[in-house]
């Protein structure tokens, strides 16, 4: 019920952007802007090339808002055009890989601090995700992270209902393993076999 | 079941997306099983730690620099229309026919004109009225170099755009000796219906092919 009343507030926004109501737009790029950014942003590893393509997929959405067609929903559409950008941007710089240094000092000195507080697995976690392969981790983000129904997350990526669930539970399955080392010395130290560093 | 079977479903059952039936055997093996127990955890403390990942968001002044781009782009577009394109429209079989059909009455036109200066010059090239000598000694032959104008699509195409140019000089050569004869015998030395094609710019850009009325040469007797 509560996904039908989003899909049809979209599509009424979308009626008004159709006739050249720009404050309907407005509020259609608010109520998207953060979730895709939640997804793209995972995708790539610079924030500005991020908030292009989020901006690039909403200026797609714009300059072809008469052509949408209301028998589907103005989610899928839109995580759609921003997927195909990223993937195009990757591909791109598939033969070159740029590394930031400032950002791989950022998460040396993370895992430095991991190794001696395991407790802290967020960042963890986030760089595990990075990791993924690109497949796993379009279909993790959608399902795990906006939660996303298995359906829609098949529309999106053009994919049967089977490989999504195949991909998600592979994606799960990796992040564990990556994981595994860190929450046993996490669970280590709350046994007291280990001293923090801070009480010393 | 089995540990290696119970662990493959394990993921999927810490997130309640099992069915029942396969929730109620998973149970059951966890019940007796502390190794899978532990893993089902981990899973669940794996599954509370990505709930709680900071989420990721744009920038404040995200949607005032899209509406800037939006309303750019919408400048670009207007200011794209304004200029012809920047395809050039093939010309399919009906456009070439159409192309042919003028390139036979340029010809026709060039016959009729020598006819005319027969005509006009009956007497073996001798004339007896001044102003048809007049005439006669200003024949306008700048309609056979008739180059066509600077017109980038024109330009494109030179056959079509010369004989177009062609056209126009023989119509301003008919105007002239129209305007230099005075009334005297009706003469239609071009006696035939003629087309004539021309460019129509911008971004419907084609060829059509219209009749033109036919002319008439006044000569003075």
């Amino acid at each position: 019920m509560e996904k039908e009343t989003a899909k049809q507030i979209d599509h009424d926004l979308l009626r008004q952007v159709q006739k050249g109501n720009m404050v309907a737009f407005s509020k259609l790029v608010d109520r998207y802007r953060d979730r895709l950014m939640n997804v793209i942003g995972r995708m790539l590893t610079s924030k500005e090339e991020a908030e292009d393509i989020v901006q690039e997929a909403f200026l797609r959405v714009y300059q072809h808002r008469d052509s949408f067609d209301f028998k589907h929903c103005f989610s899928t559409w839109l995580y759609t055009i921003a997927l195909n950008l990223a993937r195009n941007e990757l591909r791109k710089k598939k033969k070159y890989k740029f590394v930031d240094i400032f950002d791989m000092q950022n998460k040396e000195v993370e895992t430095a601090v991991d190794a001696k507080i395991p407790s802290n697995l967020g960042p963890v976690l986030e760089a595990a995700i990075e990791s993924l392969p690109e497949k796993y981790k379009t279909a993790f983000l959608l399902r795990d992270i906006e939660e996303m129904p298995y359906e829609e997350v098949a529309r999106i990526l053009s994919v049967p209902l089977g490989t999504v669930k195949s991909r998600v539970n592979r994606a799960r399955s990796i992040l564990r393993e990556k994981l595994k080392p860190r929450m046993e010395e996490r669970n280590a130290l709350s046994k007291g076999a280990l001293l923090p560093v801070s009480i010393l | 079941m089995r540990c290696r079977k119970v662990r493959s479903f394990l993921s999927v059952y810490c997130r309640e997306e099992t069915s029942p039936d396969l929730s109620a055997k998973i149970k059951e093996h966890l019940s007796g099983c502390s190794s899978c127990r532990r893993e089902e955890a981990a899973y669940k403390s794996m599954n509370r730690l990505v709930g709680g990942i900071p989420r990721k968001a744009v920038a404040d002044d995200f949607t005032a620099r899209l509406f800037e781009k939006i309303g750019q782009e919408g400048f670009a577009e207007k200011r794209t229309k304004a200029y012809l394109p920047k395809r050039i429209p093939r010309f399919g079989m009906a456009r070439l026919a159409a192309a042919a059909s003028v390139a036979v009455i340029v010809l026709a036109m060039g016959i009729g004109l020598h006819l005319g200066d027969a005509i006009l010059a009956p007497n073996g090239g001798q004339v007896t009225n001044s102003t048809t000598t007049r005439m006669a000694n200003t024949s306008d032959d700048r309609y056979l170099t008739a180059e066509p104008e600077d017109n980038p699509f024109l330009n494109e195409h030179k056959s079509v755009s010369k004989m177009v140019a062609q056209y126009s000089r023989w119509r301003e050569f008919s105007q002239q000796l129209r305007d230099n004869a005075g009334v005297g015998q009706m003469l239609d030395a071009q006696d035939v219906a003629f087309a004539s094609s021309q460019v129509i710019g911008g971004m419907n850009s084609r060829i059509t092919v219209r009749p033109v009325v036919k002319d008439y040469l006044i000569i003075p007797e």
